[in-house]
């Protein structure tokens, strides 16, 4: 079997083999300790509701039941808030939303728990639910002040503009759908401490709120995370409520507890990707280049801030995509609502920022019938262009990128066979979206960026690798273990990357913001890099024996588990010969990284900083069909050209392209969540709610990495990789409305909403029918927003 | 108790996930061994949704039984080596389903990887790479060490227990496996606390209903093992459909495929998993509005036998439905076959659903014509998802009789039984969009029977 281990190649997933055998431990397949109870959830059975009485009596006479548990049994604060403390973790007085636990009950097994769940009697009134943002911006209940971002003067602009559009943009919701579901096994030890086995993102957030519910100190609870089944931004935030109800009941029953939601519990009760409603008005000259852009971001955040605020600023932070803006003016509002507290979701409000710009610049390329891709590379930012925040952007390169993906795709072909397949089709139309992302790289609260690692090399050669991030499919562990295989000099079997575990890697970020390998890689490699500098002298000693020149220490090659002086490679010790040499001469073999990244800041209230350490580029093109008698979409083609750095591992990042795709792919189109007037969602099951399946992939799909950055990168020159491409899936979104126009009078605007359903693609389709009766022409100057 | 709860909780065989529990994802997939025709038939199935009792005298992998110790499954070697696992969750389902495919196709194509993945949700790779790993699979889908387990079938009694008690193990109270008609008229006679004993057959519903939407059953009768119950065939002029056909075999049936195309197109309803236990009598006895094989045989004219311990009765299945799951079978009654007329000229079945593969439809129909001359002698039209059972468009079949099949009789047609119906809104559509679709469907059903221009 091949086993490549450098930096650059692309070695077998250092957990694959236990992933195709079945013998990978998630959480809830380690075996279960003696007297382990089961937890189960009592919810509000409104959206918003005034709590009358929790009468827990009968649950407790129920079969099986250890306890129930409700806030006045919280030996601490019930406050599991985090940037913001508003979030209690039973709610007292009033339930903010549908399912919101008031209660929970443990037992001796699942299905007692199950029962007994339904006997807690809960008494509560129905209060008038707020679930729009609409509603609560009319409310002015906002989870802090608006936000603003303000390059140039936007006002006086306008009139210099040869063109201006306005329109209103939504985008929707999205369930992670992470396959394994919110999960915590919660084990007291002696002298008040508890082990958390969580499926978080974030260890130190855990233990930091599972130890102020508690009562106790940090010291006294320790998380430990081995892999999670997907996450994707759904166990950062919200993994903690379910990690803190576990801790309780551990902590009051004194045996160990496992709280598992099933998919049902899952959808319903976590929060999801925030939907926005953004107001836009963009002016351009004649050559299409954006002259200003004014838009208003408005975020839907559910009944907690949650990382709301966040979330709504890298949203403007995302609004001017890849674009150069001369005036620009954002404004972000992140709006209290009764929905579960929407939460971090692969782009983190970014694909929606993006999203607006990107249907003005669809819009600007129909009103000048300019090529959308000619458009777009026009107004691409060029070397030292700042953003509105006023970050220069080093080493754009998308009018190269997009010169690629136009070669790639055989652009000028492709789009003459669209054409003629349109012209033979009366059924079904195809169409072209282009979009190309720009992504800033780094948590855009500073102090957030910072990592640690713990490497030790025992007596035999072999290295333990304790570092700060999450495993959770992105292969995190994978390219951390080739950073400290590259140091050491070793290959990959002689390392084990241990869990995360809060007394190895204490005060650790959350894996998130595609930070993970950038943060922990630097961290492992700073760890590595000590140990590797007391060694060499070691080394230099074992290869001067019986030999007149003594290497110079600093000169000694480590490769492939062999130490060797570089002017006599074929006179080499070996790596476990030298570790144990090192051990016996009193060496430490130990050590501690720390990394944080530099000049990293971002001003809030001046909307000013440099918050990002560097930006990941790209573009990608998808070809849709849309079957115009039932409003189903098919991916004919999709290339991507994505910029990586200079790639730890291109295997990984290629598939974090593709699942990417594929997530944003659903997003823009099928994957739909509404919910009724009670704040109830509807498709609140895999049977009602759809994510692509492996028949969803496209006819021809092209992932083409690239490397132009040379400076401006991390890790051993490599980039993150998680969310940017994400966003490419919007480009079926556009391909989409491409494909509605072949049926539509030339330059009409098509009023598309976002999912793009099939239900409102047929919804469009019979507009345009409707509208070509009625008025035998389409209006032509600021029509519909998109 | 699940196979699901069975292998993992009793055997700790945790190689098998659960991802959904209600048949959606795949992350349970198991693979199921039966003797047939003197080799061993390994079948797809969702272990979350199969009943434990199932598995008895069948030969069953899991994951953990895939490798011959150190040496992975050429499956196995092939999804670690394209790097078609991420996070891992969904892979041992993945692995398994690729497995029952390779058992059967030496050299699967494209197509036949992707109908036997379309129930294997991953939300990690976007598929790519797992496409590209089934396609590199190298070397025999069975190894030797798998041959001489599955030998061991032959020693195990052909019967499990007639009753299985269940304490505790939701969703059962009592689950019975009567062996013969007698034993199994005497349990559909148990008092089911208000509740009647339920038939079961596939389960792909009943154990959906039981476990997420909380509406578990007393007492269930499975039929499996009732000797005689038959499965498909031809006779007088209609095919004879038995209680137990899943769908998997109707899809087998050559003779389906060519002479009844409606009822063809409607068994590719669900996933694999789900086809290869979920029968077409179950499908129609949960009565849903919009079942793919109600829909598709009641444009067929299809007639049901039915069963109780006083004889059988025939009913076409016009009259069986009565209301929202509400049908004409007694609650002592089984559907003992499904008798669809041969004779149409020509049929089809379409549903429209938000996603393609594994998804219940928004609006489904189907149309069945005879043709003579050259104009429509007959015709039936059924339409699902419009009202709270399947139904028939009366007007809209009259409409084309008489008619040459073009599409501007179709077109009219599908006007007619859009100005015929009144959906209502909900998850899967709104109302308006279930009318625009009656239309389409309509001018779509003439396309495929009869049209060949793109």
């Amino acid at each position: 079997m091949k086993r490549r281990d450098a930096i650059g190649s692309s070695p077998l997933h250092l957990s694959g083999e236990l992933h195709v055998t079945g013998r990978t431990r998630f959480v809830a397949d380690e075996p279960r300790p003696d007297g382990m109870l089961f937890v189960k959830c009592v919810g509000s059975p409104f959206a918003h509701a005034k709590i009358l009485s929790i009468d827990p009596a009968p649950a407790l006479s129920s079969e099986g039941v250890r306890a129930v548990l409700s806030a006045g049994d919280i030996p601490g604060e019930n406050q599991i808030g985090h940037a913001f403390l508003d979030e209690p973790l039973f709610p007292v007085g009033e339930a903010m939303w549908l399912g919101q636990p008031l209660a929970i009950v443990v037992a001796d097994d699942p299905e007692h728990a199950r029962e007994a769940a339904a006997l807690v009697g809960v008494e509560c009134e129905e209060l008038p639910p707020v679930l729009s943002i609409d509603e609560a911006l009319a409310k002015g209940d906002l989870y802090a002040p608006e936000r603003r971002i303000v390059r140039g003067d936007v006002d006086r602009a306008w009139e210099k503009c040869d063109h201006v559009v306005e329109g209103v943009v939504g985008s929707g919701s999205q369930e992670h759908l992470y396959l394994e579901t919110q999960v915590c096994r919660a084990v007291p030890g002696e002298d008040g401490e508890t082990t958390l086995f969580s499926a978080t993102q974030a260890t130190a957030e855990v233990q930091e709120i599972a130890a102020r519910v508690l009562g106790v100190d940090r010291k006294d609870v320790t998380v430990d995370v081995r892999r999670l089944g997907g996450a994707f931004g759904g166990k950062e935030r919200a993994a903690t409520i379910w990690a803190c109800l576990a801790a309780l009941a551990a902590f009051k029953t004194r045996r160990p507890v496992e709280l598992r939601l099933t998919r049902h519990e899952d959808m319903r009760w976590t929060g999801k990707r925030h939907p926005f409603e953004s107001r836009y008005k963009a002016g351009f000259n004649r050559d299409g280049r954006l002259v200003a852009y004014s838009v208003e971001l408005n975020a839907n955040g559910g009944a907690y801030a949650d990382l709301s605020m966040a979330i709504l600023e890298r949203s403007m932070l995302h609004a001017d995509n890849a674009y150069h803006i001369p005036n620009a003016r954002i404004v972000g509002r992140a709006c209290r609502t009764n929905l579960p507290p929407n939460t971090a979701f692969r782009g983190f409000g970014a694909p929606q920022g993006v999203f607006v710009i990107e249907t003005v610049m669809d819009r600007i390329a129909r009103r000048l019938g300019l090529d959308p891709i000619e458009v777009r590379a026009r107004n691409a930012y060029r070397e030292g262009q700042e953003t509105p925040y006023g970050q220069k952007v080093h080493e754009p390169c998308h009018p190269g990128l997009l010169a690629c993906l136009k070669k790639n795709a055989d652009y000028t072909r492709l789009c003459r066979d669209i054409g003629k397949f349109n012209s033979n089709n009366r059924r079904c139309k195809r169409g072209i979206g282009v979009v190309p992302v720009k992504f800033g790289v780094s948590f855009t609260s500073a102090f957030l960026n910072q990592a640690s690692a713990l490497c030790w090399v025992y007596g035999d050669g072999t290295v333990s690798l304790s570092h700060g991030g999450i495993e959770m499919g992105q292969e995190v562990n994978t390219k951390v273990a080739q950073v400290v295989a590259s140091v050491l000099g070793v290959t990959l079997d002689r390392i084990r990357v241990e869990t995360s575990n809060t007394k190895r890697t204490g005060n650790a970020s959350p894996t998130a913001a595609t930070t993970g390998s950038d943060l922990n890689g630097n961290a492992a490699r700073i760890a590595a890099e000590q140990i590797l500098a007391r060694l060499r002298p070691v080394a230099a000693g074992l290869l001067a024996t019986g030999n007149r020149r003594k290497p110079a220490a600093d000169r000694i090659m480590f490769q492939k588990n062999k130490v060797f002086d570089p002017r006599n490679p074929r006179r080499f010790v070996k790596f476990e010969a030298l570790a144990h040499e090192a051990y016996m001469r009193r060496v430490a073999l130990g050590a501690h990284g720390f990394y944080r990244t530099p000049g990293v800041r971002f001003d809030r209230a001046k909307g000013k900083g440099t918050p990002f350490y560097y930006y990941v580029f790209g573009c990608a093109l998808a070809v849709a069909e849309v079957h115009l008698l039932t409003g189903n979409v098919r991916l004919e083609r999709v290339h991507i050209v994505h910029e990586t750095g200079k790639s730890l591992n291109p295997a990984i990042d290629k598939g974090q392209v593709e699942g990417a795709f594929m997530q944003g792919y659903g997003w823009a189109t099928f994957e739909e969540l509404v919910h009724d007037a009670k704040g109830r969602y509807l498709a609140d099951t895999t049977s009602t709610y759809k994510i692509p399946t492996i028949k969803d992939l496209p006819g021809v799909f092209d992932v083409d990495l690239v490397v132009r950055n040379r400076k401006h990168a991390s890790v051993f020159g490599s980039k993150g990789i998680g969310e940017p491409p994400f966003i490419y899936g919007e480009a079926a979104y556009f391909a989409i409305k491409d494909a509605l126009r072949a049926i539509a009078p030339a330059g009409a605007e098509i009023d598309l909403p976002m999912p793009a359903t099939p239900e409102a693609v047929l919804e469009a389709v019979e507009m345009i029918k409707q509208q070509e009766v009625a008025s035998g022409q389409w209006p032509m100057e600021n029509g519909d927003p998109a | 108790m699940t196979a699901l709860e069975y292998v993992r909780g009793r055997r700790g065989l945790t190689g098998t996930k659960e991802g959904c529990g209600e048949g959606d994802c795949g992350a349970c997939t198991i693979a199921v061994g039966e003797r047939k025709i003197g080799r061993v038939v390994y079948r797809a199935v969702n272990s979350c949704l199969c009943p434990a009792v199932r598995l008895h005298g069948k030969h069953v992998v899991t994951i953990e039984g895939l490798a011959d110790g150190a040496t992975l499954h050429p499956i196995q070697k092939a999804v670690l080596e394209n790097h078609a696992t991420q996070c891992g969750f969904c892979t041992p389902g993945v692995v398994m389903s690729l497995f029952c495919l390779f058992s059967e196709r030496r050299k699967p194509t494209d197509a036949e990887i992707r109908d036997a993945l379309e129930g294997n949700l991953c939300r990690c790779t976007g598929y790519e790479s797992i496409l590209t790993a089934a396609k590199a699979v190298k070397g025999p889908a069975v190894p030797p060490h798998l041959k001489k387990a599955a030998a061991l079938m032959e020693s195990l009694p052909a019967r499990p227990l007639t009753v299985v008690p269940g304490v505790g193990d939701e969703p059962f109270c009592g689950y019975h496996v009567p062996d013969n008609p007698e034993k199994l008229f005497e349990t559909l006679e148990l008092p089911g606390g208000g509740d009647k004993c339920r038939i079961i057959s596939g389960g792909t519903d009943l154990m959906v209903a039981a476990k997420v939407h909380g509406r578990p059953f007393i007492h269930a009768a499975d039929i499996s093992w009732i000797p005689g119950l038959p499965h498909i065939g031809e006779m007088d002029g209609h095919i004879s459909i038995g209680a137990l056909t899943t769908f998997a075999g109707i899809l087998e049936s050559q003779n389906v495929k060519e002479r009844l195309p409606a009822l063809h197109a409607a068994a590719l309803i669900g996933s694999a998993q789900v086809r290869n236990v979920a029968t077409l009598a179950g499908n129609i006895a949960n009565a849903s509005p919009v079942a793919d094989g109600s829909v598709a045989l009641l444009a067929l004219g299809a007639r049901l036998v039915l069963r109780s311990a006083s004889g059988a009765r025939k009913l076409p299945l016009d009259e069986f439905f009565l209301g929202y799951k509400k049908t004409a079978l007694g609650d002592r009654e089984i559907i003992e076959t499904v008798e669809v007329p041969l004779g149409w000229t020509q049929s089809s079945f379409i549903k429209t659903s938000k996603r393609e593969a594994v998804d219940i439809a928004s609006v489904s129909s189907a149309v069945a014509v005879d043709i003579e001359k050259g104009r429509i002698r007959k015709a039936r039209i059924s339409l699902g998802g419009v009202a709270p059972f399947p139904v028939l468009s009366e007007k809209a079949a009259e409409h084309l009789v008489g008619k040459k099949p073009s599409e501007k009789a179709f077109e009219e047609a599908g006007r007619i039984a859009m100005s015929e119906v009144t959906p209502i809104s909900d998850v899967r559509g709104s109302a308006a969009y279930r009318k625009l679709l009656v239309r389409n469907q309509m001018l779509m059903h003439w396309r495929r029977m009869f049209d060949e221009t793109p």
